[in-house]
């Protein structure tokens, strides 16, 4: 058997339709394997139990500031009722019920969702869950359109902040290249943007859990950053970041990072609607420009910092066309 | 701690009131052998914990609708079965964790599991229930009395789903008290599915 047959058998078992060949082979499994030798240091026992807790404490203390309403749980009599017709057919029985969800999104999957910003564009969304997501430059995250049962989950490609929805029954998982994190209710930055050497998690409130590929889950805090060494697969935490300045490209909506400066007016003209016409000679290809602008900036403001920061300068012709200048 | 004295079920009666420290006590009463148990099966700590997660965070959660009335230790150890192998599942899909399937779990299946016939399997059941402990031996017992399914018991009794279904509820109604925790499982399944 290769792992895709134990693939299927794991499937056709969780939804109801292995054959009795193949859930005798589960249980069997789960038999033979009672004498298997499975102990614990203290610390260890202590560390698991610790981890396992955060995510389920109804009590957890850090929560971020905002509290949604949930809006996962609203799902219309009708709907169970058909799963429960489901599996009464499948006659799986009272602990197929607990698992209606799992059940329902293979008869009934979910539309996912995605959202993307564009190379020098910080972009805000909200997650079914109320959950609000800031996604900086570049990156792209995508999403269930709604949440349904035990999880909360979203794909990460790049780097996002996120500000949790609390919701202590329902934890919320974030997946990106390297790292999983998986939270109840707080706010924090992961930064797993391709090309970097590291993959960072920084924690603003509460308490997040990272589980970094290959190594031991670990929690983090507030202002702890987790360093995760994408080559050497080494974590390294710090414990004196000052994460409002980490995370202070938040509110901003416009980010650049020595970036031409061909490319920094072509960004502005389509974030404020604008005809700008560089002249030929005038914006050299070295030029480059950094620097961020929050969404409530003036045009004319942004157009004077960057055209001085480059010592150029701008007028407005008669066609409304804004023509860079030396 | 308080409510330590209690009982599984008047844990979860409390529980069922939204009793944060009830569920603590739940918590510390079992979390340690289910997540031996999910540590044995999938030799991950990652997933065993996660498996756990899940099994407490169902109780929790579903403590306005679920009725477990019958044994506490059943429910647990039959959903941290399937939460097992609904890891199983994931590890099987994550490209960093094929390797240690490959090692750990996948040699049983492939070298001894997958060339039994349905008898031998059942053979091998058997005796591997007769070695566990007394307390797992009635608790696996028990959830194979309950996987008989609605359909199952109906054609075992050459009647229609419609009448067992029927006399499944009639009898509830009647009854005070439970025959046995397997057929007030059952009992309570249909309540559920109402």
């Amino acid at each position: 058997m290769n792992k895709e047959a134990l693939k299927s058998i794991a499937e056709k078992y969780l939804n109801g339709t292995a054959s009795e060949k193949e859930i005798k082979m589960m249980q069997a499994w789960m038999l033979l394997t009672e004498q298997e030798d499975a102990s614990l240091t203290d610390q260890e026992r202590l560390s698991a139990k610790e981890r396992i807790w955060l995510m389920i404490d109804p009590d957890a203390q850090d929560s971020a500031e905002t509290t949604a309403k949930p809006m996962f749980r609203r799902i219309s009599k009708r709907m169970m009722r058909y799963a429960a017709a489901v599996l009464l057919l499948t006659g799986l029985g009272s602990v197929a019920w607990i698992y209606r969800f799992p059940i329902l999104d293979m008869v009934d999957p979910i539309a996912l969702k995605s959202m993307q910003s564009g190379p020098y564009e910080i972009k805000e969304c909200w997650l079914p869950d109320s959950t609000h997501v800031t996604l900086a430059a570049g990156s792209s995250i995508s999403y269930p359109e709604k949440y349904r049962g035990a999880r909360r989950f979203a794909t990460l490609r790049g780097k996002a902040f996120f500000n949790v929805a609390r919701d202590v029954a329902h934890p919320f998982e974030v997946e990106s290249h390297h790292m999983k994190i998986k939270v109840l209710g707080t706010s924090f930055e992961v930064d797993d943007a391709d090309g970097r050497e590291h993959a960072l998690v920084t924690v603003v409130t509460g308490k997040v859990q990272v589980n970094a590929t290959r190594q031991q889950p670990a929690l983090l805090g507030r202002n702890q950053q987790l360093k995760f060494n994408k080559k050497s697969g080494s974590i390294a935490i710090d414990d004196t970041i000052d994460a409002g300045s980490v995370t202070g490209w938040t509110t901003k909506s416009l980010s650049f990072n020595e970036t031409p400066l061909a490319e920094v007016l072509k960004a502005v003209a389509v974030a404020y609607q604008l005809d700008i016409q560089p002249g030929q000679q005038v914006v050299k290809s070295s030029a480059t420009f950094s620097g961020n602008f929050s969404r409530s900036e003036y045009w004319k403001d942004v157009l004077d910092i960057i055209c001085m920061s480059s010592d150029l300068s701008w007028s407005v012709n008669r066609s409304n066309t804004i023509v860079i200048k030396k | 701690m308080r409510n330590a004295g209690l009982s599984d079920i008047e844990l979860l009666d409390l529980i069922k009131q939204h009793d944060a420290s009830a569920f603590r006590v739940l918590f510390e009463r079992y979390w340690e052998q289910l997540y031996l148990f999910a540590l044995k099966r999938l030799k991950s700590k990652q997933d065993a914990e996660d498996a756990v997660q899940h099994v407490f965070m169902s109780i929790w959660d579903k403590r306005s609708v679920r009725n477990i009335h019958f044994s506490l230790q059943h429910y647990l150890y039959k959903s941290v079965s399937y939460e097992c192998i609904a890891a199983l599942k994931r590890m099987l899909d994550r490209p960093s964790d094929i390797e240690a399937v490959d090692e750990n779990i996948l040699p049983l299946f492939s070298d001894v599991l997958e060339n039994m016939s349905l008898q031998e399997l059942n053979q091998l059941i058997e005796t591997e229930i007769s070695r566990l402990p007394h307390r797992m031996q009635q608790i696996y017992r028990l959830s194979r009395e309950q996987d008989l399914s609605v359909r199952e018991i109906a054609v075992s009794l050459n009647v229609s789903e419609q009448t067992v279904k029927n006399q499944l509820t009639t009898a509830l109604h009647r009854l005070r008290k439970p025959v046995t925790d397997a057929m007030l499982l059952l009992l309570a399944n249909e309540l559920m599915i109402r």
